[in-house]
């Protein structure tokens, strides 16, 4: 299938990466690429087929209704580029 | 040395684990031709060993591999310690928490002396997209060592310490075991927690062991092994040991493998091999796998789907890279993303999400979900005819560094991996040859779900039988 500006673009969007001019024309090529190898996979009989999403046949996996402690805040607050008052620091959102 | 004989020695107080450790430590430093390591944790290795040492000194013993060191791909969680995933983006980010791996590894007295490089979150097959350098193959250092593991099998394979863990999603442990002449198990999906292990695919991902031996593997699994409540897939597996030998045991061998794109040396080891287990009386069984044609396009597009979502969280906002210079909170998204991730993980996030996006759901991903239910249905079936499958782990032997200009020549390398990880299987790769220069060639034994302990009992056979294992580097002599 051909990969054209729009088609990367919408991509690059929902992956909320910005492509460079040069960075694009080779994204471009390289989901080309990439594409034309996946599409052996439309000659695969699946009508009728359950899609399978994991390979364990675990449903529900519960572990007791038990109260625990949990990470402290600052501890996992440690690694944020910015925190002010215990809290992420984000850039403002609403006008 | 044997991680096992090293143990015991240390146990039996030949050796102490402080001068072991020691000697490890240097080895990270000085003896890393390989760039296998990102990191060495000299005071936490330190510490551990005298804390083995004190143990023995009382009479306790913590474990087998007590005062063994041991190597960790930079995935995995240590608390207090960096963790970089190979990647601009985690850098600077030290671990809140321990992996449920490495507390059962501090637990058991293994001595962790550092953190070892990788392909970018593992996606890779070369450990040459590291933001750190590529990692080099022992037995050349102009070679690949395999990924996305590399760094782990490299420093294994180069004596530099006898036991590492990496982690496996598409063949990330069993292809650079092959290409590195050790032995590196994938255990079946749920076998071991992955708390703490950085996700990449989620349905796949699974953490095991590098040796450099089957009975190595097989300690370090029932150490690590186990059903965690942190992990809901985990489940845990039982490591009983099964007779030895071959005799009566149905080795399958599904001949759509050898027929194209494979080495001729690769497919001559690996006969070689079917034919030592076949004349300590195994019974060869010819199997037809035909899913094998659709492996690599239906690994790929659950993978990067998976791979997508999990790497949605990269947001420069709770941790990792933050852009200097940013307009609003979407810029900011968009700008810590785009400098922070390599080329490699933005192409496998924009494949996944090109294939989740609506309009292209069901033509790739659903049927690719399809597909892995077939692949599934095929692998139990052949399984009911045999007690392991035996395949090569690539179909060629390890190309040189830089040397991917053909993409998709690349991705092949990954064939007869990737389907194990789809089907939730435990796999087995062990060295049983060399190419004609010299390099290693890997096989892999698959088999059922939960038999980790028998597969691993063939593998002790096979290498009770043969020397492969031994293979070592030039200029390891003398390391540990």
């Amino acid at each position: 299938m051909r990969i054209d500006d729009a088609m990367i673009g919408y991509v690059a969007d929902l992956s909320r990466l910005r492509l460079e001019e040069g960075e694009r024309e080779r994204a471009k090529r390289d989901l080309e690429e990439i594409l034309s190898h996946m599409e052996g996979l439309q000659g695969a009989k699946v009508d009728g087929v359950e899609p399978m999403t994991h390979p364990q046949p675990i449903t529900n996996a519960l572990r007791p209704d038990v109260v625990e402690q949990s990470f402290p805040r600052e501890l996992l607050l440690e690694n944020a580029p910015e925190t002010a008052e215990g809290c992420f620091v984000t850039p403002k959102t609403v006008e | 040395m044997t991680a096992v004989e090293l143990g015991r020695r240390i146990r039996n107080r030949e050796i102490s684990a402080l001068r072991v450790t020691e000697e490890a430590i240097r080895l990270g430093k000085d003896g890393d031709a390989y760039n296998a390591y990102l990191s060495i944790d000299e005071e936490g290795a330190m510490e551990q060993a005298e804390r083995v040492e004190e143990e023995l000194h009382v009479g306790k013993i913590l474990s087998p591999l007590a005062g063994v060191p041991i190597a960790l791909k930079d995935n995995i969680l240590i608390r207090g310690k960096k963790t970089t995933c190979a990647s601009k983006m985690m850098e600077h980010f030290v671990s809140p928490y321990s992996a449920t791996v490495v507390e059962k590894l501090i637990q058991a007295g293994v001595v962790i002396i550092g953190k070892t490089n990788l392909d970018e979150f593992a996606m890779g097959n070369t450990s040459e997209y590291s933001y750190f350098g590529p990692v080099k193959n022992p037995f050349d250092l102009q070679r690949v060592p395999g990924g996305s593991s590399g760094g782990s099998a490299a420093a294994v394979a180069g004596r530099l310490v006898p036991l590492a863990l990496g982690t496996d999603t598409g063949g990330s442990i069993r292809q650079p075991a092959g290409f590195c002449g050790v032995t590196g198990l994938k255990p079946t999906y749920g076998a071991v927690s992955r708390y703490g292990a950085v996700a990449h695919a989620s349905s796949l991902d699974q953490i095991g062991p590098f040796a450099r031996t089957a009975a190595d593997c097989r300690e370090i699994l029932s150490l690590i092994q186990g059903k965690d409540p942190r992990d809901g897939t985990s489940m845990g597996v039982s490591l009983k040991e099964t007779a030895r030998g071959f005799s009566g045991k149905r080795i399958g061998i599904p001949h759509a493998y050898f027929d194209q794109g494979i080495d001729t040396e690769v497919r001559e080891a690996i006969f070689r091999a079917a034919n030592v287990m076949k004349e300590a009386g195994a019974v060869l069984v010819d199997l037809t796998m035909e899913t094998v044609d659709y492996a690599i396009p239906a690994y790929y597009i659950v993978s990067s789907a998976e791979a997508s979502s999990n790497l949605a969280r990269f947001d420069g906002i709770k941790y990792g890279y933050r852009a200097e210079e940013f307009t609003d909170l979407e810029d900011l998204y968009v700008k810590s993303r785009s400098e922070g991730f390599g080329t490699e993980v933005k192409r496998r996030i924009m494949l996944g999400n090109f294939v989740l996006s609506s309009g292209y759901y069901d033509a790739y991903y659903k049927r690719a979900m399809q597909v892995r239910t077939l692949i599934k249905q095929e692998f139990d079936a052949a399984l009911l005819q045999c007690d392991a499958i035996l395949s090569p782990v690539s179909p060629v032997t390890t190309p040189r560094i830089g040397d991917r200009e053909d993409p998709q020549k690349i991705r092949m390398m990954d064939l007869y991996t990737v389907s194990v990880n789809m089907a939730g299987l435990p796999a087995l790769a062990l060295p049983c040859g060399q190419d004609g220069k010299g390099m290693p060639i890997g096989m892999q034994l698959i088999g059922k779900a939960f038999s980790d302990g028998e597969l691993l009992s063939l593998g002790e056979s096979y290498q009770e039988l043969t020397g492969y294992h031994g293979m070592q580097p030039p200029g390891t002599e003398g390391n540990l």
